[in-house]
C-alpha cells in the first residue's frame, strides 16, 4: 500500500502539490487524473523517490520511500518521456535495470518483446513513440516490481496495443500482485481498468475513491418538469453540479443517490425523466467546472 | 512475486560496470591520450636520444621531468576537467535524473561508485601506460642498477604529483557540477572554483604593482601560498614546475599538503551537495542563486579590475586613470552580462540583476580610487626615525645578470621568491630615514615603472635574463613590524642610495664568483662547447678567475652597473665541473658567462696567453651558405637603402659609424633578403667574415648575414663586419619569399 500523508512540493513559487493526502491500495489499478499542471507528475515523482516532499511523507508497505532502497525496488517508474541510453538497444536498458532490479525477468521480457514483435537488438532510436512506449511498459512489468508507475503512458499508443497493454496488466495483477498506477489524461481508458482514481488540481487533490462508488454518486439527470420553479425542490436535496436547458428539456448534473433520484421522480411527476450514469471524462468535467475550470467561454 | 527487500543488495562493482558502460567514449579519450603521450612519447623521446653516447642518464632524468612529467599532468588535468564535469551529467538533464534517481541505489552509493568509475576511467590507462614506458624505458637505456632506482624514483614522484592534480581537478569539478544545472554552468563554475583564489591574488599582485609604490605585504608568501593552494586549477602548474626542478621547499610541501586537504574536502563537499541536491534542478542554470550571485559579482569584479590594471599599464601617464575607469566599467560590464547568459542559460537575461553590478561597479571603482589617490596614505607612510631598526634593500637595475643566472646560489631562492629579507640588511636608521624620505617625496605619483626581464640569446644558444627596472625594494624593519615597499629611482636618489650600493656586503652579495660550485672549476674553456680552447692547469684557471673577479669588482659601481645592463658579450667562459654523484659520461656540467668588453683585465689575459687566437671555428669546409638578411628593424625608404643601412653603409654606399642596430623605424616593403654570398666570396674577405658561436675579437661591429653549414653538418651562424660586405652583392640581394637562395656549388678549404 502506498500512503501518501500530507505531501506538499514547491518549485521557487509555484505550488506543486499542496498538502496531499490519499492512498492506493495494493492489487487495484489507481487512476491518477488532474488538469494540466495539476501536479500529477510531481506526485509520480515523489511517488517513486526522486523528488523529496516539502512536507509530509510516502509511504510504500509502511516505509518511506525517499532514499529507501528497499522500497524504492518494489517501485517502477515509467516518465512520460522516459530516457534511454544513446544509442542504446533494448538489451542495454535490460542491462541497465537488471543492476538495480536483480528480480529483473530478463525470459519474461523477451518473450514479451517477441509477442509486441519489437527487437531486442534494434537501436531504440529507430523506436516510433508508441515503441518506446511500449518497451517501456515491458521493461517495468518485466521488473517485477510491485508498483508501475506509468505517467502518461497510454498516449501514443495505438488502440490494439492498449487493449493488450491493459490485459497484460490485469494478468500481472492477477498472477504478481502489480499495483499499477496510471496518470492519464485519456479518461476513457482509465474507466476501462482503473478501480481507484485520484482527481487532482492546482497541486491539491479533490477526491480519491473507488471509479463505481464515484459513478453511483453522480448523474446525469434529463428531464421535462412541469414547472420550472420544481428544479428548486430537486436542487433543495441534491447538489447540481451542472445545469443546462434546451427549451423544456433540462439537463442536469447532480450528486446523490440513485434510489432518492428515483423516489423524487415519483414526488414530481415529471413529463420526461432519465436518469444517466457519468462517463468519467464528464464527472472529471463536472468536477472541474465547480471549481472554476472552464474554458467554454473561450471563442464569446 | 515482486522482488522481496533482502533480494536487493546491488554490488559496487556491477554499479560501477554499469556506469561506466555508458561512458565509453571518456574511456577510449583516455585510453589514447595515455597511450600517445605515454609509451609512444617516450619510445619516440628515448629514440632520439639514446644515440647519445654520453649523458644518458641526465637526458632520461632529463625527459622524465621534463617531458614526462608535463605530458601525464596534462592528461591528468585535462581528464579530471572532462571526467569532473561529464561524468555526473545525467545530473543535467531531467529525463536522466527520472531514470537515475527512480533506481532502487542510494545517493551514496551513486555518488561512490560515480566518483570511482570516473577515476577509473583516468586511473587505468594512465598506471598501464605509465608501466608500460617504463619498462620500455629502462629495457633501451639498459642502466646500472643505481640508476633504475633513480628513474623508478622519478616515476614514482611523477605518479604522484599527476594523482593529486587529477584528483585536486577531478574533485572541484564535482562540486561545480553539482552546483551546476546545465554542463556550460558546470564548465564555468568549474573555473571559477578552480581559479577564483588565484584570480583573487593575481588581482592582488597586479593592484599592489600598479599603483605605484605600493605596499607589499610581509606576508605575500602566506597569501602565494593560500592562494596557490586554494585553487585547484593553478597549484598542479607549480607542483609541475617544483618537481621537473625538484625543488623540494616548503612551498612544495604546502602545495602537497593543501592540496591533498582541498582535494578531500572538495569531494566531500560534492557528495554533501549531491545528496541534498533536489533533482528537480536539472536543466536550470547554477540552481542555487547565492553561489550564482557570489561567482557573477566576484568574477565581474576582480575581471573588472584585472582588465583596467591592465589599461593603466599600458597607457600614457597622461589618460592612464580615464581609460582605467572606462575599461573597468566595460570589463566588468561584459564579465557581468556573460555570466548572467551562462546561468540563465538565456540570452535576454543579458541585462539582469542591474543592482548587484552596480554594488559590484561601485566597489570595484573604490578600489581603483583609493588605489590611485591614495586614500589609504600608504604611499606617504614613513615610519619615524626611531622606529626604524634596519632595510633590506634590493635593487635589481644594480645587479647584472650573472646573478639572475646563477645556477646553484641562494641568491636566486631568494629573487624567485621575492624574499626581500634574504638581500643585505642595513642598520643605519638615519640612513635609512633619510632615503625614505627622499623616494616618498620625490615620487611621482603618475609614473608606473613596471620591472621587465629582458631575456635574449646569448652567443652560444643561452637564454640569457636581465632585469631593467627604475625600482628599488626595500625591506623595511620597524619596532612594531617589517613591511615591504617599492620605490621608483630616479637621478636624485641615486647618490642617497650610494652608501648602500658601495657596501661590501652588497658587492659580495651580488658577486657571482662566491658561489661554491663556481668557485672551483676542473677546467674552463673558451670558446663553443664543441670547438674550444680548454684551460685546464689550477694556475692558470685561478688567474682567469682572479683577473674575471677583478674586472666585475673594479665595475661593481653604480656608474658601470648603470650602464652594463645593455652590454653585450662576445665572449664566454665555459665552467665545467665535476659532479662525482653522476656516471662517468654524465658527469659534466657546463656554465657559461660571457666576458663583456669592460672585462678587460680578462682580455688582456687571454690576449697575452693567446695572442693570434681567433675564437671560433677554425680549419673549417662549408658544405652550404644560406646568406640573408632580416631588414625588419632597419630605416629606409627602398629595400636597398635598408639593406645598405643593414650591412653597416650610408645609403651612399659610405660605411657609417654608428651600428644601426634597434632603430625600430619601420619600413614599408619590409621582408627578408637573399644575397648570392658564395664560398669564394668568404675566402676573399677572410676576417670581415665570421662563423661559429664567437667574434674574433670582443666589441667589434659584426651582423647576422646568414647560416653555413659546415662538414660536421652543424649548422653555424654567419656574420659579416659592417661596412664590408661588398655592394654588388647587396645590390644583387632578392627578396626571400619562399625560396632561400642557398650556397652549395663549392667547397672551401
Amino acid at each position: 500500500m502506498i500512503e501518501i500523508k500530507n505531501v506538499s512540493k514547491q518549485f521557487g513559487d509555484i505550488i506543486a502539490l499542496n498538502n496531499i493526502t490519499a492512498s492506493i491500495e495494493e492489487g487495484h489499478v489507481f487512476g491518477l487524473i488532474g488538469t494540466n499542471g495539476a501536479g500529477k507528475s510531481t506526485l509520480m515523482r515523489s511517488i517513486c523517490g526522486i523528488y523529496e516532499p516539502d512536507r509530509g511523507c510516502i509511504l510504500v508497505d509502511g516505509e518511506p520511500i525517499y532514499e529507501n532502497t528497499a522500497m524504492k525496488s518494489k517501485v517502477f517508474f515509467i516518465s512520460d518521456d522516459q530516457y534511454f541510453f544513446r544509442n542504446g538497444t533494448p538489451m542495454d536498458m535490460v542491462r541497465y535495470y537488471q543492476t538495480f532490479y536483480p528480480d529483473f525477468d530478463l525470459k519474461r521480457f523477451n518473450s514479451l518483446m517477441e509477442s509486441l514483435q519489437l527487437s531486442t537488438t534494434r537501436k531504440i532510436n529507430t523506436f516510433s513513440k508508441g515503441m518506446r512506449k511500449q518497451l517501456s511498459v515491458m521493461l517495468g512489468v518485466s521488473s517485477n516490481a510491485k508498483y508501475l508507475l506509468c505517467d502518461e503512458t497510454f498516449d501514443g499508443l495505438d488502440p490494439v496495443i492498449r487493449q493488450a497493454i491493459k490485459r497484460l496488466f490485469i494478468r500481472e495483477m492477477e498472477e504478481n500482485g502489480l499495483t499499477p498506477i496510471i496518470a492519464s489524461h485519456n479518461l476513457r481508458e482509465l474507466e476501462d481498468i482503473c478501480e481507484h482514481v485520484g482527481l487532482l488540481h492546482k497541486g491539491g487533490i479533490l477526491f480519491s475513491r473507488d471509479l463505481e462508488t464515484m459513478k453511483l454518486g453522480i448523474f446525469k439527470l434529463q428531464c421535462v418538469l412541469k414547472h420550472p420553479e420544481q428544479i428548486q425542490q430537486i436542487a433543495e436535496q441534491f447538489p447540481i453540479l451542472k445545469q443546462e436547458m434546451r427549451g423544456m428539456l433540462t439537463t442536469l448534473t447532480l450528486r446523490g443517490e440513485s434510489s432518492r433520484i428515483s423516489k423524487l421522480q415519483q414526488e414530481l411527476e415529471p413529463v420526461f425523466w432519465e436518469l444517466l450514469p457519468l462517463t468519467l471524462e464528464e464527472i472529471f468535467i463536472s468536477e472541474m467546472e465547480v471549481k472554476g475550470y472552464d474554458f467554454t467561454n473561450l471563442y464569446q | 512475486m515482486t522482488s522481496p527487500i533482502s533480494t536487493n543488495k546491488i554490488s559496487y562493482r556491477q554499479c560501477i560496470l554499469e556506469t561506466a558502460r555508458h561512458e565509453i567514449w571518456m574511456m577510449v579519450l583516455s585510453v589514447l591520450a595515455n597511450i600517445i603521450l605515454g609509451p609512444i612519447s617516450t619510445l619516440y623521446s628515448i629514440n632520439t636520444r639514446i644515440d647519445q653516447k654520453t649523458a644518458r642518464f641526465h637526458y632520461i632524468c632529463e625527459y622524465l621531468n621534463e617531458i614526462q612529467l608535463f605530458s601525464q599532468v596534462f592528461i591528468a588535468f585535462a581528464g579530471a576537467l572532462i571526467v569532473g564535469i561529464f561524468i555526473f551529467r545525467f545530473l543535467f538533464n531531467r529525463r536522466m535524473v527520472d531514470l537515475y534517481h527512480s533506481a532502487p541505489i542510494t545517493r551514496g552509493k551513486r555518488f561512490f561508485c560515480t566518483w570511482l568509475t570516473g577515476f577509473l576511467i583516468w586511473f587505468l590507462p594512465y598506471i598501464v601506460c605509465d608501466i608500460l614506458s617504463g619498462a620500455l624505458l629502462l629495457a633501451l637505456c639498459r642502466l646500472p642498477l643505481p640508476y633504475v632506482w633513480k628513474i623508478l624514483g622519478i616515476y614514482g614522484a611523477n605518479f604522484f604529483v599527476s594523482l593529486l592534480t587529477f584528483l585536486m581537478v577531478y574533485h572541484v569539478c564535482l562540486v561545480a557540477a553539482m552546483l551546476s544545472g546545465n554542463v556550460l554552468n558546470a564548465i564555468v563554475n568549474s573555473f571559477t572554483l578552480g581559479l577564483i583564489a588565484f584570480a583573487a591574488y593575481m588581482t592582488y599582485l597586479f593592484g599592489m604593482d600598479i599603483f605605484f609604490q605600493s605596499f607589499y605585504r610581509s606576508s605575500l608568501e602566506v597569501l602565494t601560498n593560500c592562494a596557490y593552494v586554494l585553487s585547484p586549477m593553478a597549484a598542479p602548474v607549480l607542483l609541475c614546475i617544483h618537481r621537473s626542478q625538484s625543488l623540494g621547499n616548503n612551498f612544495y610541501s604546502a602545495l602537497i599538503i593543501g592540496g591533498s586537504l582541498l582535494s578531500l574536502l572538495n569531494v566531500n563537499l560534492a557528495f554533501l551537495i549531491y545528496r541534498n541536491r533536489k533533482s528537480e534542478i536539472s536543466e536550470t542554470g547554477t540552481p542555487c542563486k547565492w553561489i550564482q550571485t557570489l561567482f557573477r559579482c566576484s568574477l565581474s569584479f576582480l575581471g573588472g579590475l584585472v582588465i583596467s590594471f591592465f589599461f593603466i599599464m599600458v597607457t600614457s601617464a597622461t589618460n592612464r586613470f580615464a581609460w582605467g575607469i572606462v575599461t573597468l566599467v566595460l570589463g566588468s560590464i561584459i564579465l557581468f552580462a556573460l555570466l548572467n547568459i551562462f546561468y540563465h542559460y538565456n540570452f535576454k537575461s543579458i541585462i539582469c540583476h542591474k543592482r548587484q553590478y552596480c554594488l559590484v561597479l561601485c566597489g570595484a571603482l573604490a578600489v581603483l580610487f583609493v588605489g590611485h589617490f591614495d586614500l589609504l596614505g600608504y604611499e606617504s607612510y614613513l615610519p619615524k626615525k626611531d622606529q626604524i631598526i634596519g632595510a633590506n634593500i634590493q635593487i635589481p637595475r644594480f645587479m647584472n645578470y650573472y646573478y639572475i643566472n646563477m645556477p646553484t646560489n641562494d641568491c636566486i631562492d631568494s629573487l624567485e621568491k621575492e624574499e626581500l629579507t634574504n638581500s643585505p640588511l642595513f642598520t643605519n636608521s638615519e640612513a635609512i630615514y633619510e632615503i625614505l624620505q627622499t623616494l616618498i617625496e620625490d615620487s611621482d605619483p603618475d609614473s608606473y615603472d613596471s620591472e621587465t626581464e629582458i631575456s635574449y640569446l646569448d652567443s652560444i644558444g643561452n637564454t640569457m635574463y636581465y632585469r631593467n627596472s627604475e625600482t628599488v625594494y626595500v625591506c623595511i624593519h620597524t619596532r612594531q613590524g617589517s613591511y615591504n615597499r617599492r620605490y621608483s629611482i630616479k637621478d636624485i636618489h641615486l647618490e642617497a642610495l650610494r652608501p648602500f650600493i658601495e657596501n661590501e656586503e652588497y658587492i659580495q652579495y651580488y658577486y657571482p664568483m662566491e658561489s661554491d660550485r663556481l668557485s672551483l672549476p676542473d677546467s674552463i674553456t673558451l670558446g663553443t662547447k664543441y670547438q674550444s680552447l680548454r684551460i685546464e692547469t689550477p694556475e692558470k684557471i685561478r688567474q682567469l678567475l682572479d683577473a674575471y673577479q677583478a674586472d666585475f669588482r673594479r665595475n661593481q659601481t653604480m656608474e658601470y652597473l648603470d650602464n652594463s645592463i645593455s652590454s653585450m658579450e662576445d665572449l664566454c667562459l665555459n665552467y665545467i665541473s665535476n659532479q662525482d654523484d653522476l656516471p662517468e659520461w654524465d658527469r659534466t656540467e657546463s656554465y657559461y658567462y660571457g666576458i663583456s668588453p669592460w672585462h678587460t683585465e680578462t682580455i688582456a689575459l687571454l690576449n697575452s696567453w693567446f695572442p693570434n687566437i681567433v675564437l671560433g671555428v677554425s680549419d673549417f669546409t662549408i658544405n652550404s651558405i644560406d646568406c640573408y638578411a632580416f631588414i625588419d628593424d632597419y630605416p629606409g625608404t627602398t629595400p636597398l637603402d635598408i639593406l645598405l643601412a643593414y650591412f653597416g653603409y650610408e645609403s651612399d654606399k659610405t660605411p657609417i659609424t654608428d651600428i644601426p642596430f634597434f632603430t625600430k623605424l619601420y619600413a614599408n616593403g619590409i621582408n627578408r633578403y637573399n644575397i648570392p654570398l658564395t664560398a669564394k666570396d668568404i675566402e676573399e674577405m677572410g676576417d670581415n667574415f665570421r662563423i661559429g658561436y664567437f667574434s674574433v675579437k670582443p666589441s667589434d661591429p659584426y651582423v647576422e648575414c646568414g647560416i653555413v653549414t659546415l662538414s660536421d653538418g652543424f649548422p653555424y651562424p654567419l656574420y659579416v663586419k659592417l661596412g664590408t660586405l661588398p655592394t654588388s652583392l647587396i645590390d644583387a640581394a632578392v627578396p626571400a619569399e619562399n625560396n632561400n637562395y642557398v650556397y652549395t656549388d663549392r667547397v672551401l678549404e
